[in-house]
């Protein structure tokens, strides 16, 4: 590698004050305590609701972290397992920063790097998900040609062939998976008829690395990001848009600071262009929706207002909010890779939001992230629920209309 | 696109690996008879049996994150730990640890900040957060039932909805509220309702026998209606038993109505002489009216406000030196300002520099930044109480409000000379504290607190003696902690001896809750401290 | 030794201790009983004055191989029928030693009685919560023994802060933090686990009272005193409820006419049943208050009880109510226990199912802001009538228990009524504080129950 993507690269030995400063007040189990209404809704870290051990919550993988550092204890198959069953949603740090200014998701994230550079990390269940990456640069292990096939189904342009107003950067998901062909339509076409003139990198589009990054592969990960910047900025676009929320965290959180473009997710330049009356929603709604806020575009990136916004913009639409929502919002079940290795876990933790949307009468969730949708869809099947998941950008074509 | 090799690691660092060996203190006691590990391995097999696979484990994976607190007890690593998720489970434990003699310590939610559930000489850790449910919530006749993984937030959110509400104290809102109610509950509804041993109408306890103790009405079947069950009062025979005597496993305790309405004020009063607002204490605390009712130091005030150490620290430096909040409630909005209004005549009868701060106040004070709905709702509901630096030691002591004036002035001296002033946001010199009466005035809390890095060996050392003088200091002030402590001294050395010389009366409840405990613990597993045969311990440990 | 000898030998270390003419035996020792007829005990009735003196009674009793009991209420307790030792009568424990009129305390002896207490609060503007149903007058007992208290309802309870008892081995206990430091809180908890609330309701088998510190209130500038009729039970106690929830009230009690006519000692004509209530705040605050509570009682239908009715029953505030002074006929027999308001009715039904043919008064007090309601059914007899009047009370015991009334206290046939109820290891484990604290049996033995 020429050069890393991160010109320092940071350790976990750097926050060894916030691993020995956890005080145990064990705020991150749960949420802002003034705004819980009820008992249930405290609970908010996946793996210490399920797990209920110490080491299952933040508060004790700090002494997770100090433990090792202080060489009191080893590596066990129990150490990985509470390493990897966090879901990185970031809960335990929204709470903790605040009160503590620690930074108890960072010191999780590094816990997982440091497993990986000393080779005693990663389980054998994440092997193929690097072998896919490996072998194929995408998180599901197809052709990459099949991404060119989407320039012409979509009708945009070919960015690594033409200057394009905005890149439209689709993800792993977007780009292959059918159940979320739609969805990726939708985002088109309002982009479009918003007035930008949107490009796709096809298979010169890499899987942005968040996959990595959950699972601790720094090295890997910048590999990714590295390329994808190189190609990104050779489009010269000035606007990249993420449709996936993972990859809005990856652009805004590790590329933003190397990449020429202004990394911007969909529902940030949808709701702008509403507002700025490039796009209206007029077709009325029906039904009552709960903004399921995903946690790396949430608690990441801060983006709580703007899909909000495009929702209320929908004549007709009744929304409600979740118990826990905005900086309080339950992960899905799919963060972290967790689901990747313990997926009847990944499923209770999607259960437990639809029961939640249930509770607030929603009876549709909206998201726009595919790992979310993927997991609530789960989530639905498993509680054998009447609610349905849909994609905000499909919701917003059916009110705006026309094709 | 082809995985980068991971880098060869430099010699320095396999060397170090090579030089630091595991170096986890396990049992320090010389020829232990409890927590031997092969007795400790057939434990774990019957808890797992008992239990659950899932819910008994010795990983050192899990028994790291129960080795330590913030406060300064060092690290002691349990051997096992338990997930109970009943009462019977909880009587499986004991059962089971009396059969191998392996200790057992109970953990409400694990939020003690002293040490008190790091298990002297190892053993199980009963961690009770599975238990979690709230059993009964009665709107009418005002009380909850509750399991020990049930917290402040939880029973206070359910308790809202039925326009009542828990005695929260001022510790997170993830402390369980059994737990505190057993050590200590000091809250800020304690002049006019109460606190600890006056909230709690009945439990359920598991003895380390195995057998299930019920104290108050519940034990004869009664209705928990709000007073002592049949006959001589146990219903808080656990309260500062320290985990001593058995597992609680269910309490009852009383809730109060959250009124119609609720209005407070804030007196402050800029200088530091303590006299004027200590009369206006008694005052309002006599009338009675005041739902809560506290004095908080300008430091003190700060960690709730602000978002951030710069927040709190140019909060403290913005607001008065001392204030005072109160509650008031009434059925009415009129009544609630007849109410007010008189309150505040009080106080300014007692003095015409206290002014009375009015949130647009606190707001120009503090160059336009406020919680005003924290600043609200962290008295009257929940609270969640920021502690900057790392970790705090608390000063929780009780004596009359009268006595804490000189006792405050003298405090401060004495941390001043042992630990320096610093440039620090809580300078040692300036430690925060808040008073609030007990029982209508008649005696008063006082938490004096200092602020340390934990983490920072001479910074803790420092702050750790500073505290200790300043402690005994107010003790020979007629201060008492307010904490029973007879449970954890008993054992110290030569302290059986000199007890009773000097302080025979101490020295009678800490034989009779050591007699006691002999009953209930034949063999001396739970949170095993001392000896029968030799009635000392064979460590020194305060906590 | 002959047992005259032997006991002309007690007699006058007794006397030594106590002095000339507090001791008194034979019939006479029982003079300090009521409803005492036909009972005996073969009793030496000791007045000791001061703590070291009870001490010194118990260990010359120790010495003596004699059993040590103590006067607890003014009825005779059916537990002592037969029994033989010494009775300590606290009448002598009476010095005030100090009135905190700032910290809102008095430290009195185990022998000052309501009134005398009262009369010295007075002087300095205070007050302290008057007993809806004692069986003592002196108010270290009545508050260990933890009786109801009329204007308890606003205010945490237990008004008895520290107490000092003396031991089976005549050691002191002392409880709260005067196990620390002698002047200084005055903190009712502890020092370590909670054991001494045990003492309250024990029959002092644990140990004998001799001091404590109680807590006193100050006396607000205005008073009002109100009283509303009810036809409907449920409306009274509805009326009560929500007024002791607003905290609308200092003292409130409600009850039928037999209640209130055996209260005041006078023959009344009044409502099926009648709540008597007093505020006591600031004068604004009681207008305020008044106002509310006469809204609420035209809203429940009540009625306004006339001025002199009210003021004939206002007298009864402010003083003890003892049970035997409500004793119209010559004797009575009490149901006493708690509930919460919603089955005050039926367990009123219940207990008087089983007094059908007797005068029954009935009455209740709420406490903890009406969160739960003492109730106290009363049968008035006639002493001919005393076999049958005791029968139904443990009947009527038994019919509230099984609607879970709680019964705070008792002893003899009802301490083992409750007891055979109650969870053995509970049980066992007030056994064993008896056999830590007194190994020998020697403080009331059988007071409590037998076997206890």
């Amino acid at each position: 590698m020429k050069e890393n993507l991160t010109k320092t690269r940071e350790l976990l030995s750097q926050y060894r004050e916030d691993y020995a400063l956890c005080s145990k007040c064990k705020i991150c189990h749960g949420n802002h305590v003034q705004e819980v209404n009820h008992a249930r809704f405290f609970r908010n870290c996946p793996s210490g609701s399920r797990f209920r051990y110490e080491a299952y919550y933040a508060s004790g993988r700090m002494e997770l972290a100090r433990a090792l550092n202080l060489k009191e204890i080893e590596v066990t198959p129990q150490y990985l397992h509470a390493l990897y069953t966090c879901m990185e949603c970031g809960s335990c740090q929204e709470q903790c920063y605040p009160v503590k200014q620690i930074f108890p998701l960072r010191v999780i994230e590094l816990l997982r790097e440091k497993a990986v550079a000393e080779g005693w990390g990663l389980l054998p269940e994440h092997a193929p998900i690097l072998k896919k990456l490996e072998e194929s640069d995408n998180y599901l292990g197809k052709p990459q040609a099949e991404r060119d096939k989407l320039i012409k189904e979509l009708g945009v342009e070919d960015a690594s062939k033409e200057k394009c107003g905005v890149l439209l950067f689709i993800g792993c998901q977007y780009s292959y998976k059918s159940e979320l062909k739609k969805a990726l339509g939708s985002a088109v076409r309002l982009l479009r008829k918003s007035g930008a003139d949107v490009g796709i990198l096809g298979s010169k589009e890499l899987c942005c690395g968040a996959p990595l990054l959950e699972l601790g592969d720094r090295d890997f990960f910048e590999a990714f990001g590295k390329e994808n910047i190189e190609r990104i900025d050779a489009t010269g676009a000035e606007t990249v848009i993420t449709l996936c929320s993972h990859c809005a965290s990856v652009f805004g959180e590790e590329y933003a600071g190397f990449m020429k473009a202004s990394p911007v997710h969909v529902t940030q330049y949808i709701s702008e262009a509403l507002a700025k009356g490039d796009l209206k929603a007029g077709k009325k709604a029906k039904g009552t929706v709960a903004w399921h806020d995903p946690c790396r575009l949430g608690r990441r990136l801060k983006v709580y207002d703007e899909p909000r916004s495009i929702l209320d913009a929908i004549p007709g639409l009744k929304r409600v909010e979740f118990e826990r929502s905005r900086g309080n919002t339950l992960c899905c079940g799919g963060g972290g890779m967790a689901a990747a290795v313990y997926p009847e876990f990944g499923l209770e933790v999607a259960k437990e939001r639809v029961y939640e949307a249930e509770f607030v009468d929603a009876d549709t969730i909206v998201t726009a992230c595919p790992w979310c949708e993927e997991m609530l869809q789960s989530g639905i099947g498993g509680r054998k629920s009447k609610v349905k998941v849909e994609n905000i950008l499909t919701l917003l074509e059916e009110s705006v209309g026309g094709k | 696109m082809k995985r980068p090799q991971a880098l060869p690691r430099s010699a320095y660092l396999k060397d170090m690996d090579n030089r630091r060996v595991l170096r986890r203190p396990k049992q320090m006691e010389a020829e232990p008879t409890h927590n031997l590990p092969e007795n400790v391995e057939k434990a774990l097999v019957e808890l797992k049996a008992a239990l659950g696979d899932e819910w008994a484990t010795a990983d050192d994976a899990v028994t790291c994150g129960y080795a330590r607190d913030q406060g300064f007890k060092h690290c002691i690593y349990p051997d096992i730990i338990v997930l109970p998720g009943s009462t019977e489970d909880v009587a499986a434990v004991f059962r089971i640890a009396n059969k191998y003699l392996i200790d057992v310590m109970p953990y409400g939610t694990g939020c003690n900040t002293v040490g008190l559930t790091i298990p002297l000489y190892g053993g199980i850790i009963m961690d009770g957060r599975r238990m979690d449910k709230i059993l009964a919530l009665d709107k009418d006749n005002m009380y909850a039932r509750v399991q020990p993984g049930v917290n402040y937030c939880m029973l206070q959110a359910e308790a809202l909805k039925l326009g009542l509400r828990v005695a929260n104290p001022s510790a997170p809102a993830t402390v369980s509220v059994l737990s505190n109610h057993l050590f200590c509950n000091i809250n800020l509804m304690a002049s006019k309702f109460g606190f600890g041993m006056d909230n709690v109408i009945e439990a359920q306890v598991v003895l380390p026998t195995g057998e299930v103790l019920e104290v108050g009405p519940r034990a004869s079947g009664m209705d928990p209606a709000q007073v002592a069950g049949f006959g001589p009062d146990m219903s808080n025979l656990l309260r500062f038993a320290m985990g001593t005597l058995g597992y609680v496993t269910e309490m009852t305790i009383r809730l109060y109505s959250a009124p119609a309405v609720d209005l407070e004020f804030y007196p402050a009063y800029p200088d530091d002489d303590l006299t004027d607002l200590i009369e206006a204490l008694y005052r309002l605390a006599h009338d009675n009216q005041a739902r809560e009712i506290a004095h908080l130091q300008n430091t003190f005030y700060g960690i709730f406000m602000g978002d951030n150490n710069k927040e709190t620290e140019a909060f403290v430096d913005a607001v008065p030196r001392n204030n005072i909040m109160a509650h008031f409630g009434g059925a009415t909005e009129e009544e609630a300002h007849i109410k007010l209004e008189y309150a505040r005549a009080q106080v300014q009868e007692v003095s015409d520099k206290f002014f009375f701060v009015e949130p647009e106040m606190m707001r120009d004070m503090v160059g336009g930044k406020l919680h005003l709905d924290r600043w609200n709702k962290y008295f009257r509901e929940t609270v969640r109480v920021q502690r900057v630096r790392g970790s705090f030691i608390i000063g929780a002591l009780v004596n009359s409000l009268d006595n804490f004036y000189a006792i405050e002035k003298q405090m401060r001296k004495v941390v001043t000379d042992q630990i320096g002033t610093t440039h620090g946001i809580f300078r040692p010199d300036d430690a925060s504290a808040y008073f609030q009466p007990y029982h209508m005035g008649r005696m008063a809390y006082l938490e004096f607190d200092l602020y340390t890095h934990q983490d920072d060996k001479d910074d803790f050392l420092r702050a750790y003696m500073g505290f200790f003088r300043a402690f005994f200091l107010a003790q020979g002030m007629g201060s008492i902690a307010a904490a029973g402590t007879a449970s954890l001294l008993k054992g110290l050395p030569g302290l059986d001896l000199l007890l009773p010389l000097g302080q025979p009366e101490f020295a009678r409840i800490m034989s009779l809750a050591a007699a006691v405990k002999q009953t209930v613990d034949p063999n001396d597993i739970c949170n095993h401290r001392w000896d029968y045969d030799t009635g000392t311990s064979n460590k020194i440990s305060m906590f | 030794m002959s047992v005259e000898v032997v006991r002309d030998a007690l007699m006058e270390d007794l006397t030594h201790i106590v002095g000339m003419g507090n001791v008194v035996s034979g019939e006479r020792a029982l003079d300090v009983y009521e409803q005492a007829e036909g009972r005996s005990a073969d009793l030496i009735r000791v007045m000791p004055g001061t703590a070291e003196d009870v001490a010194a009674v118990v260990n010359v009793a120790r010495e003596y191989g004699r059993k040590v009991f103590s006067v607890r209420g003014r009825i005779f307790p059916e537990t002592l029928e037969g029994k033989s030792g010494i009775l300590i009568d606290p009448v002598n424990l009476n010095e005030i030693k100090k009135i905190d009129a700032r910290n809102l305390m008095a430290h009195i002896g185990a022998g000052v009685s309501f009134e005398r207490l009262e009369e010295e609060l007075a002087k300095q503007g205070l007050t302290l919560l008057m007993p809806g149903s004692a069986e003592s007058p002196y108010v270290v007992r009545s508050y260990l023994e933890r009786d109801i208290l009329v204007g308890s309802v606003t205010f945490r309870q237990p008004n008895l802060s520290i107490f000092h008892a003396v031991l089976s081995n005549g050691q002191k206990w002392v409880s709260g933090s005067q196990q620390l430091v002698m002047d200084g809180a005055n903190f009712r908890e502890d020092q370590g686990p909670q054991l001494s609330p045990i003492f309250g309701g024990s029959e002092d088998i644990f140990g004998i009272p001799v001091f404590g510190i109680v807590y006193v209130y100050p006396r607000k500038k205005k008073r009002q005193v109100l009283a509303y009729g009810f036809k409907r039970l449920e409306d009274a106690v509805g009326f009560t409820y929500k007024v002791s929830r607003n905290e609308h009230c200092f003292e409130i009690a409600g009850g039928d006419g037999t209640w209130w006519s055996s209260i005041t000692g006078k023959g009344l004509d009044l409502p099926d049943w009648t709540v008597l209530m007093s505020i006591e705040q600031h004068e604004e605050l009681v207008a305020n208050q008044a106002s509310q509570v006469a809204d609420l009682a035209k809203g429940l239908g009540a009625k306004a009880l006339s001025k002199d009715l009210t003021a004939t029953l206002g007298q009864t505030l402010g003083r003890p109510w003892y049970l035997l002074d409500r004793a119209v006929k010559g004797r009575i027999e009490a149901v006493k226990y708690y509930t919460f308001a919603e089955k005050v009715p039926a367990l009123f039904d219940a207990a008087g199912s089983v007094m059908k043919g007797m005068e029954q008064g009935r009455g209740f007090i709420p406490v903890y802001f009406g969160s739960s309601f003492f109730c106290e059914c009363d049968i008035h007899h006639e002493r001919e009538e005393m076999a049958k009047a005791q029968e139904m009370r443990l009947k009527a015991y038994a019919k509230v228990l099984e609607l879970k009334a709680l019964i705070d206290r008792g002893n003899g046939k009802l301490a083992k009524l409750v007891y055979a109820k109650t969870n053995p290891v509970s049980v066992t484990m007030v056994k064993n504080f008896k056999r830590i604290l007194d190994p020998d049996n020697l403080l009331n033995p059988g007071q409590l129950m037998e076997g206890m």
